[in-house]
């Protein structure tokens, strides 16, 4: 018998199970049958080793009943601990995870395989998509059942991507949290309708944060250009090292606690920002236009390798300098 | 054999195949060859029990281009085993007394 025809019968007799566990006993089945491959048994041989499809499965499932009295023994503590398990082989294109709640983890491989852990309910919705070494992940629609919610609603993701992957990521958060790791990115772009989105210490080329309501932390950012934009919500970065930082707050809060560009462009129209420059305030060119507002730099152009541009129309704007004048 | 003991039998000896370190499946049934003949189908429920009553951990890994997936003791597991070693201790005085020969 192929194996392909074994797990297909075998699959057969999983109905009773839900998705995840059917995926995740499959995974493991397939797992078993690489690994029968790769110490040398023929495909017969390989398939033979696991008996019967219905032998199997019928085992799986007696296995699910044990299971289920073992349950009803545990406390509550005990189900939140519980996994779901998804693992593929080879390349994916696109993979959408439904129902999740509580910790993600996605660990991405060199863009042959995903592997993604995450606890099953059913309460929020993400949309992961990898193609070619981009990610995207959508997280948001948030579903309410008639289920008691308590104070679980808002679940963490840690997002792992090996350093010489160097892929674009897109972020789109609309409740909850996400946190990406530190590292070697192409093109950052982050939009945070609402939830709270921290980064660690990255590289990349270009970087876009936007917010609407939500909030931003940014550890360290080196990249070539950096746009964000607060309509309101919060961002506060640590530093923001690059070509040119283009900064829009149009409501809510910006603090950089240290930047270093080339070229920096802070326009506020309302709301507050506060950014510390690298050196001196002579180290500057500045071009600052206020309108009922305020700012502590005034303009000056005396050719400088740095400039800055102020334009701040509602709100205030702090400049700091790291170094005193 | 008594599905009870079996049980028992069955989780100290995937306990004892996680003794050494890390291990994945098909590695854990060749392991406990010489001691007891194991099904993938038996393990992958024993596994995940023991997953969920948190006696071992477990995470994927890439090897020869796919994901594998990798079992490891967690303290909980050890203290398992120790507490299984202590068990069985007395299920050996019990066997003795009820079957062992008359001195």
């Amino acid at each position: 018998m192929k194996y392909i025809e074994w797990r297909d019968e075998f699959e057969g007799y999983l109905s009773g199970l839900d998705e995840a566990e059917r995926r995740r006993v499959l995974s493991y089945y397939a797992e078993m049958y690489a690994d029968k491959r790769d110490s040398g048994l023929s495909e017969d041989e390989a398939v033979a080793q696991f008996g019967a499809p219905y032998d199997a499965a019928q085992k799986i499932l007696d296995g699910e009943g044990a299971k289920k009295c073992d349950d009803a023994k545990t406390d509550d503590t005990q189900e939140k601990e519980e996994r779901a398990h998804f693992s593929s082989e080879g390349a994916v294109d696109a993979l959408e995870i439904n129902g999740a709640l509580g910790n993600i983890i996605l660990n991405f491989y060199d863009g042959e395989g995903v592997n993604v852990d995450y606890p099953a309910t059913s309460l929020i919705d993400y949309k992961v998509g990898q193609q070619g070494g981009k990610v995207v992940i959508t997280h948001k629609k948030i579903k309410f059942k008639g289920v008691n919610l308590k104070n679980k609603i808002i679940p963490d993701m840690i997002i792992q991507i090996p350093r010489h992957l160097t892929p674009d990521v897109e972020i789109n958060l609309a409740a909850g949290a996400i946190k990406l790791d530190g590292g070697d990115y192409g093109n950052i772009k982050a939009y945070v309708e609402g939830g709270a989105l921290t980064t660690g210490q990255f590289n990349c080329s270009d970087a876009q944060f936007i917010t609407d309501a939500g909030k931003i932390e940014i550890g360290g950012a080196v990249c070539h250009r950096m746009h964000a934009e607060i309509n309101a919500g919060k961002l506060h970065a640590g530093s923001i090292y690059g070509s040119t930082a283009d900064i829009r707050v149009n409501a809510g809060k910006l603090n950089v606690d240290e930047a270093d560009c080339k070229r920096t462009e802070i326009c506020v129209s309302a709301g507050k920002a506060e950014i510390t420059l690298c050196g001196a305030k002579e180290d500057y060119d500045a071009e600052v236009k206020k309108v009922l507002s305020s700012c502590n730099l005034d303009s000056r152009s005396v050719n400088c390798e740095r400039s800055v541009k102020a334009e701040v129309s509602l709100g205030s704007l702090t400049v700091n300098f790291t170094q005193a004048t | 054999m008594d599905v009870q003991i079996k049980k028992g039998v069955l989780d100290a000896c995937v306990l004892y195949a996680l003794k050494g370190g890390e291990s994945y499946g098909y590695k854990i049934i060749n392991d406990l060859k010489g001691i007891i003949e194991i099904s993938e189908s038996t393990l992958y429920p024993i596994l995940k029990r023991l997953e969920q009553s948190g006696a071992l951990e477990t995470y994927s890994r890439q090897f020869n281009g796919r994901l594998r997936r990798y079992y490891t003791l967690t303290p909980l597991g050890e203290q398992k085993l120790g507490e299984y070693k202590f068990d069985f201790e007395a299920v050996i005085l019990i066997y003795k007394k009820i079957f062992g020969e008359k001195q």
